[in-house]
Order: C-alpha cells, then sequence, then structure tokens
C-alpha cells in the first residue's frame, strides 16, 4: 500500500466538512483510487482524485460562506446583547481602545512624517549632498564655495550640483519692508534637481539673471498682496535692486531645507568674492546622480579632488537627501528631526496600546463566567473551539474597529493643536489614500486578535457539560493572571509619571542654572548688515550710553546663541607653540563686553580700558581656557602669548573671566577666546539697564535709531527672553511627556474601574453576609481595596529601578544634570496611589453603603 | 404508496443483487458495469442517503480496513420497506408492460 492519493487534495477533502458520516465517504473516496490505480495507472488516479477534490470545491465554499453569514448574524446579535446588558465594561473597553489608538494613530502620522522628509522630490533617491571630514576630524555639511560646479564638471557620474546657501536679510518694495526672509542662494540647477512648485516664471530660465529674485507664495502676498509680483523690483539691504522672476509654491513642511525666497548664487558671489576660491568653506553642496550611480562609486575619485586642490579636507562623502532630516550628525542650518525621538514616540505608542488591549483582556476573562453558558449551549448545538475562537475574536476586532471610528474623530479634533505644539503640518490625509487604508485595517485586526486571543481560548475553553451542570469553578477575581497585567500597566503608568517628573525637574534645573552672565535688564539690538558693526556701531554706542538708563553698552557677535565661531587655540612658549591645540569658541567684542554682561574678573585686566591701540592683539580666556591651553591658576596665564587662526600675531593674554554659557546647557560649558574688536557678521549692540521699568528707555532708543539709521527698522529683544527661547523645544517636549503619562494613567484607571466595579458586583453577597453579621463600612472598603492596593505597590516597585535606569540614560544627553532624587518616585507612587484609590473606592464605597437587604433578598 | 425514482430503483436493485457486499463503491460500480453508463458519485451517494432516510435501506458500519486509509464501509440492506417498494415498482413494470413485444427485434 505505498500510493496514496496526493496528500494535498486528501488534506483539503477532509478538511472541507462534507457532512457527518465524512470519514465513510473519504474511505469510499479511497478505495475508488486504488481501484483505478491497479486499472488504469497511478498517474490516471492521481489526476482523478485531484478533479474530484476540485469539482466539489466550488459547492462546498458557496456553503461555507452563507452558513458564515447565518452564524455572523447571531454573533452580532449576542455580541450587541451583552453590549447592552453591560454598557460600562464595553464602554470601558471601546473609550480605553479609542483613546490608545488616537494617541497611537497620531504618534503614526507624526513618525511617518518625519521617516517621509524630502520624499516628495521626483529625484529623491538620487539627490545627496556632499559632507566632508576636516582637518580637525570632524564632520561637516559646508564645502568650499567651487567644489559643486568643479565636481559636477569633471565627475561623469554626477549628473548635476548646486550649491546653497541661506541668509536673512531687509526686503523692501515700496512702502513694506521687513527683515528675517530667509534667502536661499542657489545655483541655476537648483530647480531642475528639486522638485519644488512653480506657480509662475519659466523653471529653466527663472534663476539665470544675476539680480533675480523667485519668491515663494507667501512671500509674494506678503510684500505684493493681490499684484502680480513677476517684473516687479524689490531692495534688499537697502542696496541691491533685485527682479521677481518667479514664484514658487510654499516650502511643503516636511522639507529639511526651509526659504522664503531664491536667488541666484552669482548674487552672493558678488559681496563674498572670496567663494570663488578654494580654501574657505561658506556653502553646501548638493549633487544629483546620474542614474544608476552609485554615491560608494565616488568614493576614490573624491580622494583624488581633495588631493588636487587646497579643501583642507580628509576625506568627502555624500550623504542621501532622505537622511539628512533624522539621521544627521553634522551641523544644520535649520533645526532638524530626532531618531530617538522618533523611536521613543513608537515605543510609546506600543506601551499604550498594550495598556488598552490588557483592559480587554482583564475584562473580558474577569466576565467569562457570564458567557459560560452561552459558550456551553453552542458547543453542545455542535460548535467546535475553533469556530467559538473566531466567534470571540470577530467580537474583539469589530469592537477594535468601533474604537478606530471614535480614535479617527477623535485625532481630527485634536490635530490643530497637535500641529501647533509640534511645529507639524499633520493631517489624516495620508489614512485615506490606498496605502493607509491597509495599515488602519491591519491595525484593527492585529490590535484586535491581540486583545481578544487570550479571552478568545479562555472561553473556547470550557467543557460544555461542567458548564451546563454548573460543576466548574467559577473563574473568580483573583486570577493570577489578571494580576499580573493589573501590575504591568501600573508599572507602565509609574514609569511614565516618573519620566515626566524628571524631565520637568532637569527643565527647571536648566532654567535656574547660573549662566555666568547677568541676564537681567539686558536689552539686545541686533545690527543686521556689516556696515552697521563697523561703521555705525560707534555712533549708536555713543548716543545710547548718554541715555540716563543705560549704564554700559557693547557692540559684539557674541552673547546668546551658538559662539560666533571657534578654532584652534594653542598656548605658546618662549615663542614656540605647544603641541596641541584644542578647539575653542571665538568671541568678538569691544572692550565693554565684561562689564555689560558682568562676567567675573579672576586675573588680570577687565579688558583694555584706556589703551585703545594695543587692543587687537590681547584676548581675555575664560576659566576653562586657562586649563585647556595648560595653565595651572588664571593668575599664571595673564601674560603669556597663545596663538589662534584669527589672525598671524600671537594674542597677549591680559585678563582670565569666570566661565560663561553661550549655547544651550545641554552642551557643556566651552574654553573661549575673547577678542578685543567686533566682528563684521551677526553684530549686535548689548545695552545694561538701570533698574526700572524699560519701556521709556526703548521709546527713546527708537528715536535714536530711527535718527541714524532710518533705512533699518528698528528691533530689540531682552536677554533673558532669548534664554527662555532655547528652552521652548524642550518645554513642548515636557508638555508632551506629561499628556502621555496622563493618558496612559488614565487607560490604566479606566480598566481597574471596570475590575473594581465586578469584584464589587461578584461579592455582593459576601458583602451584605459581613454587613448583617455587623461589619463596618470601611472595614469593606478596605476589603474591597486591599487587593488593589497591594498589585499597585508591587508595580512600584517594579517601575522603580526601570524608570531610574531608563531616566538616568536620557540625563547622560546633558551636561549639566539634576540628581534623580528619591523624592521623585514617592510622588510618582502617591500619584499612582491616589488615583487607583480614588478609582477604586468608589465601587467599594457604593457596594459597601448598599443596604444588606438588597443583596440578600434574591436568595 | 408514492412509486420510486428510477434512480431509486437502480440503486435499491443494485442493493439487492450486491446482497452482503453492497457499499458506495460497489454499488456504483455494478451500476456502471451493467448499464454501461457513467455513475457520478452523486448519482449513487444521494440517493443511498435518502433511501437509507427514507428507511428502505438500512445502515451498518463496517470494521476499518487498511486498502481504505483505515477508514469504515458503510454497507447497506435492504428493509421491509424497501423490498416492499421494488415489490411495487416491479408489479407496475410487469401491468404496463404486458403486452409489449420484444421493441429490440423491431428495429
Amino acid at each position: 500500500m505505498s500510493a496514496r492519493p496526493p496528500r494535498w487534495a486528501a488534506w483539503l477533502l477532509r478538511h472541507l466538512r462534507l457532512r457527518g458520516d465524512d470519514d465513510i465517504l473519504l474511505g469510499d473516496f479511497e478505495e475508488e483510487f486504488h481501484y483505478l490505480r491497479q486499472q488504469q495507472g497511478e498517474a490516471y488516479a492521481r489526476r482523478w482524485y485531484v478533479r474530484h477534490v476540485l469539482i466539489s470545491l466550488p459547492g462546498f465554499i458557496d456553503q461555507m460562506i452563507r452558513w458564515c453569514f447565518y452564524m455572523l448574524k447571531n454573533y452580532i446579535l449576542v455580541a450587541a446583547r451583552a453590549f447592552r446588558k453591560h454598557p460600562l465594561y464595553a464602554t470601558i473597553n471601546v473609550l480605553g481602545l479609542a483613546l490608545a489608538l488616537a494617541c497611537s494613530l497620531t504618534i503614526l502620522l507624526f513618525v511617518a512624517e518625519e521617516r517621509g522628509f524630502d520624499a516628495f522630490h521626483v529625484n529623491a533617491d538620487r539627490l545627496y549632498r556632499l559632507e566632508r571630514i576636516g582637518m580637525n576630524d570632524a564632520p561637516s555639511s559646508f564645502t568650499d564655495g567651487p567644489t559643486g560646479p568643479t565636481i559636477a564638471a569633471e565627475f561623469p557620474q554626477i549628473q548635476a550640483a548646486t550649491r546653497l546657501s541661506r541668509s536673512e536679510h531687509l526686503l523692501r518694495h515700496g512702502e513694506r519692508q521687513a527683515y528675517g526672509d530667509a534667502i536661499a542662494y542657489v545655483d541655476t540647477t537648483f530647480l531642475q534637481m528639486f522638485s519644488f512648485e512653480v506657480l509662475q516664471g519659466d523653471r529653466a530660465t527663472m534663476l539665470s539673471a544675476p539680480n533675480s529674485i523667485v519668491l515663494t507664495a507667501s512671500l509674494a502676498e506678503k510684500y505684493f498682496g493681490e499684484v502680480n509680483p513677476v517684473g516687479q523690483t524689490m531692495v534688499m539691504d537697502n542696496a541691491t535692486e533685485l527682479v521677481v522672476t518667479g514664484v514658487l509654491a510654499d516650502v511643503p513642511a516636511n522639507s529639511h531645507y526651509v526659504f522664503d525666497a531664491l536667488a541666484p548664487f552669482s548674487l552672493l558671489i558678488q559681496s563674498n568674492s572670496w567663494l570663488e576660491h578654494f580654501g574657505g568653506v561658506g556653502t553646501q553642496t548638493y549633487v544629483l546622480l546620474a542614474p544608476g550611480a552609485q554615491p560608494n562609486d565616488l568614493t576614490a575619485d573624491f580622494a583624488h579632488f581633495a588631493e588636487a586642490n587646497p579643501v583642507w579636507t580628509q576625506s568627502f562623502y555624500l550623504r542621501p537627501l532622505t537622511d539628512i532630516h533624522l539621521h544627521s550628525d553634522v551641523y544644520e542650518v535649520t533645526p532638524q528631526g530626532d531618531m530617538a525621538t522618533v523611536r521613543l514616540f513608537s515605543a510609546i505608542a506600543l506601551f499604550i496600546l498594550l495598556l488598552a488591549c490588557i483592559n480587554y483582556v482583564n475584562l473580558s476573562t474577569a466576565r467569562a463566567a457570564q458567557r459560560m453558558k452561552e459558550v456551553g449551549l453552542r458547543k453542545v448545538l455542535g460548535a467546535d473551539r475553533v469556530q467559538l475562537l473566531f466567534q470571540f475574536l470577530g467580537e474583539s476586532i469589530l469592537l477594535t474597529a468601533a474604537a478606530l471610528a471614535v480614535a479617527l474623530a477623535l485625532v481630527g479634533l485634536a490635530l490643530p493643536a497637535l500641529n501647533t505644539l509640534l511645529a507639524r503640518e499633520l493631517s489624516l490625509a495620508p489614512l485615506v489614500t490606498g496605502q493607509g487604508l491597509f495599515v488602519l485595517m491591519g491595525g484593527v485586526f492585529l490590535i484586535g486578535a491581540a486583545a481578544g486571543i487570550y479571552p478568545a481560548l479562555h472561553l473556547a475553553r470550557f467543557l460544555p457539560a461542567q458548564v451546563l451542570k454548573q460543576t466548574i469553578r467559577r473563574p473568580g477575581y483573583t486570577s493570577r493572571l489578571r494580576q499580573g497585567l493589573v501590575v504591568v500597566q501600573f508599572a507602565v503608568s509609574t514609569t511614565l509619571i516618573v519620566a515626566t517628573l524628571v524631565v520637568g525637574q532637569q527643565l527647571q534645573f536648566m532654567q535656574q542654572q547660573d549662566l555666568g552672565f547677568d541676564t537681567e535688564q539686558v536689552l539686545t539690538i541686533p545690527l543686521r548688515d556689516g556696515t552697521l558693526v563697523t561703521e555705525t556701531s560707534k555712533v549708536l554706542k555713543e548716543r545710547f550710553l548718554s541715555d540716563p538708563q543705560v549704564i554700559h553698552a557693547t557692540v559684539t557677535n557674541s552673547g546668546v546663541g551658538a559662539p560666533s565661531g571657534s578654532g584652534p587655540v594653542a598656548a605658546t612658549q618662549f615663542g614656540e607653540r605647544r603641541e596641541s591645540s584644542p578647539v575653542h569658541g571665538y568671541v568678538y567684542a569691544d572692550p565693554e563686553f565684561q562689564p555689560t554682561l558682568g562676567l567675573d574678573v579672576l586675573a588680570g585686566e577687565s579688558l583694555w580700558t584706556g589703551r585703545e591701540n594695543r587692543h587687537y592683539t590681547e584676548v581675555l580666556i575664560t576659566r576653562q581656557a586657562v586649563t585647556t591651553l595648560g595653565w595651572q591658576t588664571p593668575a599664571d596665564a595673564i601674560g603669556q602669548t597663545i596663538a589662534t587662526t584669527v589672525f598671524d600675531d600671537l594674542a597677549t593674554v591680559v585678563g582670565v573671566v569666570d566661565d560663561f554659557h553661550t549655547a544651550s546647557l545641554q552642551r557643556s560649558v566651552r574654553p573661549m577666546i575673547i577678542f578685543g574688536f567686533p566682528k563684521a557678521q551677526d553684530g549686535k549692540i548689548m545695552l545694561r539697564l538701570a533698574p526700572g521699568s524699560p519701556q521709556h528707555a526703548i521709546a527713546r532708543f527708537e528715536n535714536t535709531w530711527t535718527e541714524v539709521v532710518p533705512e533699518w527698522p528698528f528691533e530689540y529683544q531682552f536677554l533673558d527672553d532669548a534664554v527662555q527661547q532655547r528652552y521652548a523645544q524642550d518645554l513642548q517636549e515636557a508638555t508632551l511627556y506629561r499628556s502621555f503619562a496622563a493618558l496612559a494613567l488614565f487607560i490604566a484607571c479606566l480598566g481597574l474601574f471596570g475590575l473594581a466595579a465586578f469584584t464589587a458586583e461578584q461579592r455582593t453577597k459576601e458583602i451584605g453576609v459581613r454587613k448583617v453579621l455587623g461589619a463596618s463600612v470601611h472595614q469593606i472598603i478596605l476589603l474591597l481595596s486591599r487587593e488593589f492596593v497591594v498589585l499597585v505597590s508591587v508595580a512600584v516597585l517594579c517601575a522603580a529601578p526601570v524608570a531610574y535606569a531608563l531616566m538616568e540614560r536620557w540625563l547622560d544627553g546633558f551636561a549639566y544634570q539634576t540628581d534623580i532624587s528619591w523624592t521623585v518616585f514617592v510622588v510618582a507612587a502617591l500619584i499612582a496611589f491616589a488615583i487607583a484609590g480614588l478609582t477604586v473606592s468608589y465601587h467599594a464605597l457604593q457596594a459597601a453603603r448598599q443596604n444588606p437587604v438588597r443583596a440578600l433578598r434574591s436568595e | 404508496m408514492k412509486l420510486l425514482l428510477r434512480s431509486e430503483e437502480l440503486v435499491l436493485l443494485a442493493v439487492w443483487h450486491l446482497g452482503d457486499n453492497a457499499y458506495g463503491v460497489t454499488v456504483r460500480r455494478y451500476l456502471m458495469a451493467e448499464t454501461n453508463q457513467h455513475f457520478s458519485f452523486a448519482s449513487v451517494y444521494d440517493p443511498l442517503d435518502r433511501l437509507t432516510r427514507q428507511g428502505f435501506l438500512k445502515a451498518t458500519d463496517g470494521a476499518p480496513t487498511k486498502e481504505r486509509g483505515g477508514r469504515r464501509r458503510r454497507f447497506f440492506s435492504l428493509t421491509d420497506k424497501g423490498l416492499g417498494a421494488l415489490a411495487e415498482v416491479q408489479r407496475v413494470n410487469a401491468v404496463l408492460w404486458q403486452g409489449v413485444p420484444q421493441l429490440a427485434n423491431r428495429l
């Protein structure tokens, strides 16, 4: 008996469930098969067998589908009855799932947006940014001016290249003028490489003329209103006349590069002729590879190029355009996203979904007793385990679908507020595409199945005889699994609470840190043009100093924000450079810098006061720089000379001031060199004001300003506001974490609320008997709450070490860290207890106060 | 009593002829051999089922055998009711065919 019918066909036949006596039919079929095999040969018999199975398929499938519908109707009816009979549990499940889904959907949209940055360019897969490893081993995205045109001309693998340089300018058209619009200087190839949408003008030629400017739609609206801007003129920085040659749609929110207008790179070269030569980095370079070219093909060419030209570069490499937003490790012109945040948010979304699924598992298994009779009856009537499994899974999937509908509505309502918080333009649109719908449907099935699989297995396991004879022990309120799941829920919630508290503490800590200078009553007035710094600033400073409320005034390039430059500095001995030359921050300022900011002088003089002519080669250094340059004490440094990249001469250290922060406190304080003259770029005047309301003084400053430089608008900012602004993003993030923690806790409490209600219901009679025998209300509350108190305690104990480890890692990202004190855990535990307690005690109180007669009368 | 359908009559007659060895496969084989016609599974099993339900046939499950992949056979035998129904068909046939000469010879 070696030959058997084809196995798959036999399997199919067996599983079609023809009718009750299919075993006999199968036997007959197999006997016929062997008969045919002897008569006609093996092959014929097999063909015969398969043909018969296949022709019978349609009929069977038709039957199966019909029965699915008959049963589906029944399932839905039964589910709806359960819903109506116990609306509380159903509401808790739907609400919890809906909140969790809403949260996850938002995060999903955010993550999809973050990962899809720059993908809208038609050539996105061939666009790269040229980056380099400089001589100081640091990667940078800035390259020499001629690099782009040279490599585009020399290497056939590079189809096109464009330089990109972005700066803010004063633009004027007629009466309208404003400072702060970002102009990107680009090569004529730019619009061929990138797919920014052209609304007016010719994509190929609109950047050809050196005095042309291409506006984005909102900028065109700002300056020209309804008038067609093409052909009109604008004046840039009170000097250059430009002709509008085209209008682009606004830069999409998911572009890593943001600009308000485009201008030809040749215009930038006119005022910065050094960009024409190798030897100074000043622009970014983007390339479009030829079809089929791989970025690695170019490594050798780049090495050759770096050798042949004076570019001060160890090596060049290409970074894919779509990687810039999340994976960049170099300085970016505009703020970019962060892969760590994306991962963290995804993790939080998963955890919150987990909490909602746990609610479903807990409530369904707790209420299994109520479905036991139904399961028993269905089994008696011939349902098997698989059918029941699908029934209960279907129920949870249906519930998830209902929750999804609620969630979509919630997200729709919350998106506008979230968009302001995240500074993104998220919309539900990606969900309505084919892919989006697929993800939604898949999500509903997965989550429904994840939540429903355990309850379904649990319910389908009941044996009908036991159930109907009621010999089975009722699944009670002390299931180990349920307790474990509650612990998980509260552990996750507590962890999030701890995280929120630590994040808040760290932010407060950073805001209260001594920055090394006095931020109160310091007014900053930006000087937007080089000539303002080099020529007009002295007049302005004198005029401002004559104001009664101004104590000190300085012209500087630094203060708050990034330092105005950096470079290697070496201490010298007997005119010889020492070997190491670590990188120091450079600050350019006039002699009044130290008193204006209130920096502490540790040694030497404050600055060159009274010796105006000598100050070009005299510098101040900070306390850190004393150490990095190899001296023991501040006093040792006085009179020593150092070599910098700023000028060829050696500079003499005349004083040492205490350290001060120029960047966010996320970075440690840098060693600084303060040069005694302001640099032409990024200049500003800083005024230290006497105590008192500055409003009148500001009005006087504005008058003075318009007298001296009427062609530039007057702007100002208080130093403490500027410092606060640096933490704006961190504060937003803290708000988000707080919402996540609140959401998690709320979902966990929903589940607890349901469980408590169930427990109270189950023990109605017990409570009645206890009360009759003389138990007091608070004894009963204690009885009902004790279990939950134990569970939450275990959760807090589990969460504490995990939260501690996680937050330690988070704090590692900051140079200045707050300590995680034990009070954080106590507060988190108290919050968890208080909320869990409130949740449970509602039902405990109700149960305890009920008249025992009502509970006992039914027997 | 209602007359049997032709298909039912054929199946009952096959069961009578096969005696102790009447089950699905043999019934179908017998009919195909004697009539020189193809009988699908459905055209044999459906009447067998129906006749059993109506009490014309009695089904007895045999022991599992190896040649059938370890599955049972279901043997059929005529009940009194089945015999009666066949007798009735026989009677009606005899009446209707009386006086009709051998038609095959006439062609």
